[in-house]
């Protein structure tokens, strides 16, 4: 990995772009977070906003600074961070997916195209650990990378009006969560019973960049429960510490 | 102590400096579309600059304030009204208890801001009182809302009826707005960036707080990108050559090149643009 080689530039008055080469690898975005988590350390507070891509860092000052000045305190960032070994202090999470026809609305026709049966498909998706390179798009939306090359589908040629909170579907090579009640695109083959954003909690969805992702099917009756349980407010996600 | 709202005008919002620390939950910044404007009207009342103000877009509310309180409108150009009587835009106004405002119609620019003493006090979400999509009940005010305020008393004022502020008026109107390259505008050819620069382009009806959206094309060869980091002002050019200039409520990550990114004093100068209005960038560098 060529972790030497990135530019750091200007992006607007406010703030300093940070590019590596563009491609996504697991290594490059742990070593990205290592580079987040330096510069946390040289700037602590939340009036320097901090987010990362799949191959960028992007340093936002919500304040007047030399835009000069912060650029060699940044790359003085990425110097300690190459200068270390590869540390990651990452969880994976275990989330509950029902299958069910009720949330597969598009199974079938992944299963067309994938000449896979229904059960393959839920066994290919939920044997995968799935890694979370960010949050964007969408308040809560996460990029997973990892998805079974076989379950590859093009998003629908008229998204939805509306996709139900919860609903797990596959875009092209990604698969993820819908956080909200949104529009969407996506080929859905499932539903998660507990909210995995929520505005009433601070952070407002558990996970960050570099946590991993599993999904473990649950019947229609424990979707049920599950979601009775969420709804009082008495359900955690499961985790582990992830060791690569 | 509250204000109501007897008609929400075409879009109101409550909105303050924005929720700075979210970007990666993947939450907009959010507030306020000119903030030059809503300091002005902020200051004038004495608040302080993260005090919340009320956004008013185009057609403006019919408010109701039980109480006496101060307040002060700032923009372009407004007709507003006080118990039926025409009040300045700019300027600090005493409240009577009992009081009717209506903001009827922003005649020049998109936006207006009302700012009351203290600020208005809806509940914060997620350290901001910004209303958004997904976070807020509602993007916007509706009818009945009544929106906490704080209690005015009258003399914990300073007295500065005889100093004299000038709303920047040359801030606005006529003027290009100040760009720099984005980092994709390297791979536009030599043809392709004049034409971005040298071109003035016509606001769409469909812009709105997440962005402003230009009628002409540039069809130009642009490098496919993975998706990035993008900010309120950048200016990405889809695949089809539609120009999309990210605004306030604007996505934290983005996958169209972003070829220019707007200056945040010219953030303020292009969110008061309307529908069919022109618009020239400047180089800065």
């Amino acid at each position: 990995m060529r972790k030497k080689e990135f530019t750091i530039e200007v992006f607007s008055d406010r703030s300093l772009l940070i590019t590596w080469e563009e491609r996504i690898e697991e290594n490059l975005l742990d070593f990205i977070l290592m580079v987040k988590a330096e510069l946390k350390k040289q700037y602590p507070y939340n009036n320097v906003e901090i987010v990362n891509t799949y191959h960028s860092l992007l340093v936002t000052y919500h304040l007047n600074v030399s835009l000069h000045k912060e650029s060699s305190l940044v790359e003085d960032c990425i110097t300690r961070a190459i200068n270390k070994p590869i540390s990651q202090k990452s969880f994976v999470y275990r989330l509950p997916v029902c299958y069910d026809k009720k949330f597969a609305w598009d199974m079938t026709e992944l299963s067309e195209t994938s000449q896979l049966s229904e059960k393959k498909i839920i066994e290919l998706h939920s044997k995968k650990i799935y890694t979370l390179y960010f949050i964007g798009f969408l308040p809560g939306f996460m990029y997973l990378g990892g998805l079974d090359e076989r379950l590859y589908i093009p998003r629908k040629e008229n998204p939805r009006k509306s996709v139900e909170a919860g609903a797990v579907g596959i875009g092209g090579e990604q698969t993820g969560i819908y956080p909200n009640d949104s529009p969407g695109g996506w080929q859905l083959i499932g539903n998660c019973p507990i909210p995995i954003f929520s505005i009433h909690k601070d952070p407002p969805i558990p996970f960050v960049a570099g946590d991993r992702i599993q999904f473990y099917p649950i019947s229609l009756e424990k979707h049920e429960a599950l979601k009775a349980k969420a709804k009082e407010g008495s359900y955690t996600f499961e985790k582990e510490k992830y060791v690569r | 102590m509250y204000v109501e709202i007897l008609k929400p005008g075409l879009s109101t919002s409550i909105q303050d400096k924005g929720r700075l620390g979210y970007a990666k939950y993947g939450i907009p910044f959010s507030g306020t579309m000119d903030r030059y404007s809503a300091t002005f009207a902020n200051a004038l009342v004495q608040n302080r600059e993260e005090d919340a103000l009320m956004e008013i877009t185009l057609l403006g509310p019919k408010l109701y304030f039980p109480f006496t309180t101060k307040i002060a409108i700032s923009g372009l150009s407004a007709q507003i009204f006080l118990n039926d009587v025409p009040i300045p835009l700019n300027q600090a106004i005493s409240v009577p208890e009992k009081s009717v405002l209506e903001i009827k119609r922003v005649t020049k620019g998109r936006y207006a801001y009302l700012a009351v003493a203290g600020g208005f006090l809806n509940k914060k979400i997620l350290k901001s009182r910004s209303q958004y999509k997904n976070i807020s009940k509602y993007s916007s005010l509706q009818k009945k809302d009544k929106i906490p305020l704080k209690l005015y008393k009258e003399g914990v004022f300073i007295d500065d009826s005889n100093t004299k502020v000038r709303y920047a008026f040359e801030k606005y109107g006529d003027i290009p707005i100040e760009v720099m390259p984005g980092p994709e505008f390297k791979y536009l050819t030599k043809k392709d960036q004049q034409a971005l620069l040298n071109s003035s382009f016509t606001v769409s009806p469909d812009s709105n707080r997440m962005a402003y959206i230009f009628e002409e094309r540039i069809i130009a060869k642009t490098k496919p990108i993975l998706t990035s980091p993008v900010l309120p002002g950048t200016v990405q050019l889809t695949p089809g050559g539609k120009l999309i200039t990210l605004m306030r409520d604007a996505q934290v990550t983005g996958g169209y090149p972003r070829v220019l990114q707007v200056q945040s004093d010219s953030i303020n100068a292009l969110a008061q643009k309307k529908a069919h209005e022109k618009v020239r960038f400047i180089s800065t560098i």
